[in-house]
This record gives C-alpha cells, sequence and structure tokens, in this order.
C-alpha cells in the first residue's frame, strides 16, 4: 500500500478501490470486519446521482492535497487495555466532572493518568467479536467518505460506556498525526513543514450501554489537519447521549455519523458549524425513541454541507430537526434533510426545519427537506425558509445605537443560537 | 433640541412642512394627531429610519444630527421607543443591552444586577433578561421592555411613540413616573399619546397637534381638551 506521502481523498479512495484488505490487520478480527465492509461498499459505490457529492465543499475537501501518514504515533495495540479500565478513574475521583478521550486515525485513549491508554471491547471469541461489528454494521449506510475513513482506520474500537459519564472526545494536538510528522521529519523522512494539511482518518464507535446517559463534547480541533471520519454511536436500550459538536481551526472535515438508536433511547445532539465542513448525519431510530438533533451554522470564510437522514424504523418515534443558519460575504449554505418512515413505524412524530439568514448580498443556501413516508397515522412537518436580515430588526438595534455591522453580527448570531 | 423648517415625507407624501420648534432640557411635551397624520413618522424621521425622507435642521447641540446615521443619533443621545417592537430571536434581553452598552467582564455582574433590577420595576418577570428580545411577549410586557431599555440607556431625548398602547392602570402610572422622573432631571421628553389617562399621572410643559402638515404648538390644557373632546 501507499507510503507516507502528499495526495488527496481522491487519489486514495482510487488507490485503495478493489486493494486486498493488508495482512497486517489480520490479527485484529474486529478491523477485519470494518474493512471488509468499507471494501465492499467501495466497490459497490456509485456516486453519480447523489446530491451529498454535488456540493462545491465537497469536491474542495475530496480534491484538497494532504500529507497521508501510513505510520502515527496512534496505533499502539500493547497499550489496548480491556473496557472496564478505560473509566476506572472515576471511582478514584468521583467528584470529577469531566472525563476527557482522544480520538485520532480510528483509535481512543484516555489521557488520564501518567500514561496513554487504549482499550477495547468484544475481545472475546471471534465468532463473538464478528457477530457484534456486523450486526452494527449492518444497520450503516456507507458513503463516500465513510468508506474510506473506515478503510483507513488504524484499528476499529469502541468506547463503551458503561456509566454515567460526562466527556469530552477531542483531537489532541499533543498526540496527532502532526506530532508525528514531526517526529518522522526529524528523523528519516524527506516531507518536514508543509504547507498541506495532514489526514486525521478512521473509523469510530461509541456504544451508550443499556439505561446509562453520556454527555459528550465532540471536538475537532488541530491547526493543520483535515478530518475523515466515520463516527458511529450506538445508544442501546433505554439509553440517553448528549452530544454536542465543535469544530475549532481546523482545514476540513469531511464526514459521516451514524447513530442507531434502540428502542426507548433518546438522544440530543447540538453540532456546531463554522464552514469548511461536509457532515452527514444518519439516525436510525427503532420504537419509542427521541430524537432531537439541533444545527448551527455560521459560515465567514467558508461554504458547508450538512446531510441529516432520520430513519423511523419503529412504532411512536419522535424526531425534532432544527438546523439554522447564517451564512456572510459569497458563501454557500447547503443542507439537505430526509425524515424517512418505514410502513411499521406507525404514530411517528416528526418535524423538521431549516432556516436559512442571508447576511449579505452574495450569500447563499441551498436547502431540500425530503419526507418518505411508508405508513398511516404520523405527523410529520418539514420547511425551509432562506431570508435576508429584516430591516426593521437592523434599525430597531441601529435606533438603540449599535452600529449597522454589530447589528447584522447580533442578528446573525441570534438566529443560530441553539 | 431645536427643529429648524424640518420637513418630513414617506412615499412621496409630504407629512410635515417646514416645522420650527424647540425644545428645552427638564421639559416633556406631549405630541397628538389624529391617526395617519405622520406622529410615529416624525419620531422615526428624527432617528433616521432610511424609508423616510427628512429636510431642514435638527439640531443637537448646534450640530445637525440629520447628518448621522441613525446608531450615530443614538449615540448623540436619542431615544425613540416603538410601537411594535420587533422581535430578535437568540438574542437575550440584557444580551441586547449587554451590546448596545459595550458592557464588559468585569461590570457584567453589576450591570446585570441593576437591570434585573429595572426589571421589577417594571413588573416584568425576573428571568425577563434571559428572555428573547420580545419574542412571545405580550403588548403591554413589549412596552415595558421598551421603559426597561429607555432606563437602561438614559438617553438625554426620549420620544415615546404611543407607550400607553396595551399597557394597564399600572402601566400608565409607571411610565409616567418614569418620565416625570426624567424631567425633573433635566431630560427632554416627547410623548406622543391618544390617551387622555396618561395625562393624569404625566407632569408635561408644551403641547403640539398635528393640523394640515404641520405641529402647532399648543398650551397642556388644550392637549387634555383635544383628546377629550376630538380633533376640531
Amino acid at each position: 500500500m501507499a507510503t507516507n506521502r502528499i495526495t488527496s481523498l481522491s487519489e486514495l479512495w482510487e488507490d485503495l478501490q478493489g486493494v486486498y484488505t493488508p495482512d497486517r490487520f489480520s490479527d485484529d478480527i474486529a478491523h477485519r470486519v470494518v474493512l471488509q465492509q468499507a471494501d465492499k461498499m467501495m466497490l459497490e459505490n456509485d456516486s453519480s446521482h447523489n446530491d451529498i457529492y454535488k456540493s462545491a465543499v465537497f469536491k474542495k475537501l475530496w480534491n484538497k492535497k494532504i500529507i497521508y501518514l501510513t505510520e502515527n504515533t496512534f496505533t499502539e495495540p500493547e497499550l489496548a487495555l480491556r473496557q472496564p479500565d478505560m473509566f476506572e478513574h472515576l471511582n478514584e475521583y468521583p467528584q470529577s466532572e469531566h472525563d476527557e478521550v482522544v480520538f485520532g486515525n480510528g483509535s481512543f485513549f484516555s489521557t488520564v493518568g501518567s500514561w496513554t491508554r487504549g482499550y477495547n471491547i468484544w475481545s472475546g471469541s471471534s465468532h463473538t467479536v464478528n457477530e457484534a461489528y456486523s450486526s452494527i454494521l449492518d444497520n450503516i449506510e456507507f458513503n463516500m467518505p465513510s468508506a474510506l475513513s473506515s478503510r483507513l482506520s488504524n484499528s476499529a474500537q469502541v468506547l463503551n460506556i458503561d456509566t454515567y459519564v460526562n466527556l469530552t472526545l477531542t483531537s489532541d494536538a499533543r498526540n496527532s498525526n502532526e506530532a508525528t510528522l514531526q517526529e518522522l521529519a526529524d528523523d528519516h523522512w524527506s516531507i518536514k513543514a508543509s504547507d498541506e494539511p495532514i489526514l486525521n482518518a478512521g473509523i469510530y464507535i461509541v456504544r451508550v450501554t443499556k439505561g446509562n446517559t453520556a454527555k459528550i463534547k465532540e471536538v475537532h480541533a488541530s491547526g493543520n489537519a483535515v478530518f475523515c471520519s466515520n463516527w458511529i454511536y450506538v445508544v442501546d436500550y433505554g439509553a440517553t447521549l448528549e452530544l454536542d459538536r465543535y469544530i475549532n481551526q481546523t482545514d476540513g472535515v469531511i464526514d459521516n455519523t451514524h447513530i442507531i438508536q434502540y428502542p426507548n433511547s433518546k438522544v440530543k445532539i447540538n453540532t456546531h458549524d463554522n464552514g469548511n465542513q461536509w457532515r452527514n448525519i444518519n439516525i436510525t431510530a427503532y420504537q419509542d425513541t427521541v430524537t432531537k438533533l439541533n444545527g448551527s451554522t455560521l459560515l465567514k470564510d467558508s461554504d458547508s454541507a450538512n446531510f441529516v437522514h432520520v430513519h423511523h424504523k419503529g412504532q411512536n418515534g419522535d424526531s425534532d430537526i432544527k438546523y439554522n443558519s447564517a451564512i456572510y460575504n459569497d458563501n454557500t449554505g447547503n443542507f439537505i434533510g430526509t425524515v424517512q418512515v418505514e410502513k411499521k413505524a406507525v404514530g411517528t412524530k416528526s418535524e423538521m426545519t431549516n432556516k436559512n439568514l442571508l447576511v449579505d448580498p452574495l450569500s447563499r443556501a441551498f436547502s431540500k427537506p425530503v419526507l418518505h413516508i411508508n405508513t398511516k397515522e404520523i405527523e410529520c412537518t418539514h420547511g425551509c425558509t432562506t431570508s435576508k436580515i429584516s430591516e426593521d430588526e437592523l434599525y430597531y438595534l441601529q435606533s438603540l445605537g449599535v452600529d449597522r455591522r454589530t447589528a447584522k453580527t447580533i442578528i446573525a448570531n441570534g438566529h443560530i443560537q441553539i | 433640541m431645536e427643529f429648524e423648517n424640518f420637513s418630513i415625507a414617506i412615499d412621496n407624501k409630504k407629512l410635515i412642512k417646514d416645522f420650527n420648534g424647540h425644545f428645552a432640557n427638564g421639559e416633556t411635551t406631549v405630541i397628538v394627531g389624529p391617526n395617519g397624520c405622520g406622529k410615529s413618522t416624525f419620531a422615526h424621521g428624527v432617528m433616521g429610519r432610511n424609508d423616510i425622507t427628512v429636510d431642514g435642521k435638527l439640531l443637537l447641540n448646534d450640530k445637525n444630527i440629520l447628518e448621522l446615521e441613525t446608531d450615530e443619533r443614538a449615540q448623540a443621545g436619542i431615544f425613540v421607543s416603538w410601537q411594535t417592537p420587533p422581535e430578535i430571536s437568540g438574542v437575550t434581553s440584557f444580551g441586547l443591552i449587554r451590546d448596545v452598552k459595550k458592557i464588559n467582564g468585569k461590570q457584567m455582574a453589576q450591570e446585570l444586577k441593576s437591570f434585573k433590577g429595572l426589571l421589577n420595576d417594571v413588573d416584568l418577570p425576573s428571568d425577563w433578561y434571559n428572555r428573547q428580545v420580545n419574542v412571545g411577549g405580550s403588548g403591554g410586557e413589549r412596552k415595558r421592555a421598551e421603559m426597561v431599555n429607555l432606563m437602561s440607556i438614559d438617553p438625554r431625548i426620549a420620544i415615546l411613540d404611543e407607550i400607553d398602547t396595551g399597557l394597564d392602570t399600572n402601566g400608565l402610572k409607571l411610565v409616567s413616573s418614569i418620565v416625570n422622573k426624567r424631567r425633573s432631571e433635566g431630560k427632554i421628553n416627547l410623548v406622543i399619546t391618544h390617551n387622555k389617562n396618561l395625562l393624569d399621572h404625566l407632569e408635561f410643559d408644551n403641547g403640539y397637534i398635528f393640523r394640515s402638515g404641520t405641529l402647532l404648538r399648543v398650551s397642556p390644557e388644550e392637549i387634555k381638551d383635544t383628546l377629550t373632546h376630538g380633533y376640531k
């Protein structure tokens, strides 16, 4: 396979299509299942008619020059510990409110303590592991970024939450590819400091086990990285997931998030978008689930694209999706939201809105709400609006002494408040 | 505050022509006029709404403020309360005042405390500071919120455009006491109203009636008489 080099996601996609899973992963059963699924998708994929690949921001990120490292500090299987060790410190420090877990290249590490720890689950017999991962992946619809990131992932770990947690999932710069690149540059590799960002790609699975509650702040932060990830959140029977997603100072995020909601589970997601991102969120919701998804998009310097697909597969699901955006300059905000209700999902309630505020004359919004209803006795609504800033509101703020530019900012920031 | 040959037009319709008038510190003036005569347009013409055409001069400290942008007029000390203030979603009432007054971190706690005190003074709910500006507020609540903004910003000149609409008797007393206090502090108040009950509590010095495309200066008694018996 490829060695360290400057390339792009599209070139990696071309290179890896049809290439057999490398032997070096063969001892990791979970990883092998993921790679096989990703390989399969990459062969079957037909992107030609798919709306989600049409935006300029997708093309920009997919073709962006990146540094791809085949070696990095995240792959240290000897540090992997059994799951219970992961949250051991919570018992030691019960007053601690926040836990921090670092993600990168498909691995999770706890930063608590003096050394970095990895962990794993479903490490029983090969049959058990195979079945567990397959059952998750059967629920997933792969797309190009998710398949590629899964294929590039260095492992397939699960962050298994079996207690109440309040944690931050972060791409910690101290353990990032950037640090690795520096080491390599100091050592033997020819690529030194470069303008190209470094690729951080992987599959991440987070599972909130039965009846538990997880409050997670997911932060992508790195001065010189493009993130291409496949996130899978499994919310088990009666479990609750509250997820806040932030992207700070990256060179771009192109990822897929799949949330599987088992019966009686609750999910609340707040996702913040500052542009230069392409994010697809798929939610599979079984019976008696509650789903709340708030998207806040602030585009000042770049475009973004957000896609949401809520798939109600069981009865009495309740989903509420709100995406608001404020778009400055000549940037474009894209939103495609789909609610799909299966025949047996009687009693589904769903509301989806997308409100776009065009701050400047050249700002643009593309919005497409879609309903696929295959049953009766449901309440599903959707709506989208695209408007300019109200002159009345601007004048009101000006009449209180705020200059016009600041007034625009106040109104735009208010519009995207979650 | 001095108007010189002040004219106002909207949609090519001239509403006021060549108005000359002086408004002195510590004086409250009541302005009345029939519906549609241009009272609100006058208020917002002074404030600088961009669909209103004004002509002439409006001198404040010898400076013609008609040459200024709306926000600069506000900073020069003019405040107009709105008949129907707009909703601004996602912006809290205190957040708005914080931005208007450019309150920084150190002053925040003290300002919030005093803002909550003002809410209490006008009988607005204690959590109003954290509610979105005018969102879901009744007519009366919005008017009370306008009074909070007035007290918080504390401008030299206040033009209150039918501030009494939607207010109950207590509300009318409240508005009157706030304006009376401003008057005693030497500030200028212009109160546009149709409501003679407001005048039962309001201490005022002068009156103007809209008539035949201009503002006629009248006595406080004539204002009360007009609001009681109607326009001639």
